[in-house]
């Protein structure tokens, strides 16, 4: 009798210790074509921020190809998920080093931190050019100091500049839910613990377009969807 | 009107630094109202540094000069010369030829160095103010710096170099002219000079004790700038800072009258030379907080004191030296301007919110003060006789310059 309690017992764990959401989508952003020439960014007189760099100038982000023809900087999302729970507390962190947005493109959720951090000896601003959402333009004139906004709505390509440095340029992607990611030297993406149903899954590159497709997942399911995309 | 300007170029050159200023502070005020979409620091640094100072400067040596060494005016090719380089200059800054525009800026500071090299060694006096022998380092300085940063441009050493190619460019060519020149006039202005007494046994050995005095200092203040080397060491600020105000104490430029003085611009005066000692204190203090405080020491000090010698010499060269200790307009819109301007640029770092917004009011009131200067001083700079005349202020500050050598 004992025995078949515990058994009993185990079982129900087991079911509901199941997850209900557990489908993943995964898949690479690829590229066709021959690949552009990276362009070297033109500090002009900013010598200061081209010695930070020492030997390797970095280049311009706006189509970032890997060596093994997938896209960096691509975020890959979807499109019509359910309203996740309330944003993560930890922050995302963007950085201004070397004259430059690092990382170039982040995504975070609605109501997230997004810290902008100035890790140069010069005077960095942060104008973001949000149209859904309320812009902003906030200086950083010290080296270490760190500021941070939260966005209230969804908004896809919230553009990020410094008019200090007109080079310099990011993207941040703001969404109300967690089925999301940005694509890195690999060219892959993944987004876990989907509940099962049909969506779209939407790709956005800064220069490259957006691409969607359709996707069906039940519980458990992994599945894989690649993208392609090209100069048009 | 040519005349009166080969007699004294400050007619043509203090107005027309004061145009182009307008160029090199406008754009923040621009930027934040929103009219400009790009925020331009290595532009107003250069504007103001290779244009803005250097009409002041220019202006007032080639005019004080001739008469402080008995020898002849400016010639024609000289203005015209020094009008060209500044009308290359601008041309070449605001289309980013910033290598054509340091070149320029070299041939301008030899240019004034022959001014004044010619007519020194043609001197009809025994003794020159002895402070002038900062000129030397100073032009040294802006010299060695702007070749640096030429070499830097070029490609041809690490952009390393850069920030103290900057630094000597920006801050020595024209501290040493404040230690020199202005620790040999500001005394004066602000009646705390006193002349020791003189013999002729100790005249020869109280010169040659000066004249060392006065180099050991420039020798430091060129030390500070390699010290501070290409990463913006402290150490190089606290030897500059120690330099500056030793050289500064010792010459009485640093002094009460901030307080007590009798007049707006005694105390004006005095302030500007406070702000330069202070300004350099404050950064080894505050390293990060370099840049603001930089400005502590361009606006609060060498811009205040332009902005109060200058009214000295457009006054007195008018024969209306007497308005100088008056409670005139102008003297109270330079105390309020300065007080806003300095105040919101060293506080703006503070406030990262409305940093640009403060900015462009800072940059608004040193705006003010110069169109309001520009419409005071026109007046008297547009009549007068074309000799000048030497009221008994300024004929007593170029007499007690014999006396004190």
């Amino acid at each position: 009798m004992k025995n078949s309690i515990w058994l009993i017992a185990a079982f129900a764990l087991t079911v509901t210790a199941a997850p209900v959401s557990a489908a993943t989508v995964s898949g690479k952003v690829l590229f066709e074509g021959d690949p552009p020439a990276p362009k070297p960014i033109n500090f002009g007189a900013e010598k200061q921020c081209a010695t930070m760099h020492g030997d390797h100038l970095p280049v311009n982000e706006e189509i970032v190809i890997n060596p093994d023809k997938t896209v960096k900087w691509a975020l890959v999302y979807v499109k019509d998920a359910p309203k996740s729970a309330a944003a993560p507390a930890e922050a995302v962190e963007i950085d201004q080093k070397g004259c430059m947005f690092i990382p170039h493109v982040v995504a975070a959720r609605v109501g997230q931190k997004v810290t902008f951090k100035n890790g140069d000896p010069v005077l960095h601003n942060v104008r973001s050019e949000a149209k859904t959402n309320k812009p902003f333009n906030i200086a950083q004139p010290i080296q270490g100091m760190t500021t941070s906004k939260t966005f209230d709505k969804p908004e896809i390509g919230i553009k990020m500049r410094c008019d200090v440095h007109f080079w310099m340029a990011s993207y941040i992607h703001v969404l109300d839910n967690g089925f999301f990611a940005v694509t890195g030297d690999d060219g892959r993406f993944e987004i876990k613990d989907l509940p099962a149903g049909t969506y779209t899954l939407e790709l956005w590159h800064e220069k490259l377009g957006t691409r969607t497709t359709q996707v069906t997942v039940v519980a458990t399911d992994v599945k894989t969807a690649d993208f392609t995309l090209k100069i048009a | 009107m040519l005349e009166k300007i080969q007699n004294e170029p400050y007619r043509l050159f203090f107005p027309l630094g004061i145009v182009l200023a307008l160029g090199g502070v406008g754009h923040w005020l621009f930027y934040a109202a929103g009219w400009m979409s790009h925020a331009y620091g290595f532009l107003h640094a250069n504007m103001q540094v290779m244009l803005y100072l250097p009409c002041f400067v220019g202006g007032f040596l080639m005019t004080a000069v001739p008469r402080f060494s008995a020898t002849w005016t400016a010639r024609r090719w000289e203005l015209a010369g020094a009008l060209a380089l500044m009308t290359g200059i601008t041309g070449a800054l605001f289309n980013g030829r910033w290598l054509a525009a340091e070149a320029l800026y070299v041939l301008w500071l030899l240019l004034l160095a022959r001014f004044i090299v010619t007519r020194f060694l043609k001197r009809q006096v025994d003794y020159p103010p002895i402070e002038f022998v900062w000129i030397p380092p100073a032009v040294f300085l802006g010299l060695c710096g702007t070749l640096v940063i030429i070499l830097a441009l070029a490609g041809r050493v690490g952009p390393g170099w850069m920030q103290m190619g900057r630094s000597m460019q920006e801050q020595g060519f024209l501290i040493a002219l404040v230690i020199g020149v202005g620790g040999f006039l500001g005394p004066k202005l602000m009646g705390v000079h006193q002349m020791p007494p003189v013999n002729a046994q100790n005249f020869k050995a109280e010169m040659r004790k000066k004249i060392a005095t006065h180099a050991a200092g420039a020798s430091l203040l060129i030390v500070s700038f390699f010290l501070e080397g290409r990463d913006g060491n402290v150490r190089g600020y606290i030897l500059r800072a120690a330099v500056v105000t030793g050289m500064l104490v010792w010459s009485k430029s640093l002094n009460d009258k901030v307080i007590a003085g009798p007049s707006l611009f005694t105390r004006a005066l005095s302030a500007s030379f406070w702000m330069i000692a202070a300004g350099y204190w404050l950064i080894p203090v505050f390293p990060k907080l370099q840049v603001a405080l930089l400005h502590m020491v361009f606006l609060g000090g060498f811009s205040l004191m332009i902005s109060c010698v200058s009214t000295m010499v457009v006054l007195s060269h008018s024969g209306r030296g007497e308005l100088l200790h008056r409670p005139l307009w102008i003297f109270w819109l330079i105390a309020a301007g300065f007080t806003v301007s300095v105040s919101l640029r060293v506080g703006a770092t503070f406030f990262a919110e409305h940093y640009f917004m403060l900015l462009g009011i800072s940059s608004g009131a040193w705006l003010i003060v110069q169109v309001g200067w520009l419409i005071f001083a026109l007046p008297f700079i547009l009549s007068g006789p074309a000799g000048g005349v030497s009221p008994p202020d300024h004929r007593k500050i170029i007499e007690s310059s014999g006396h004190a050598c």
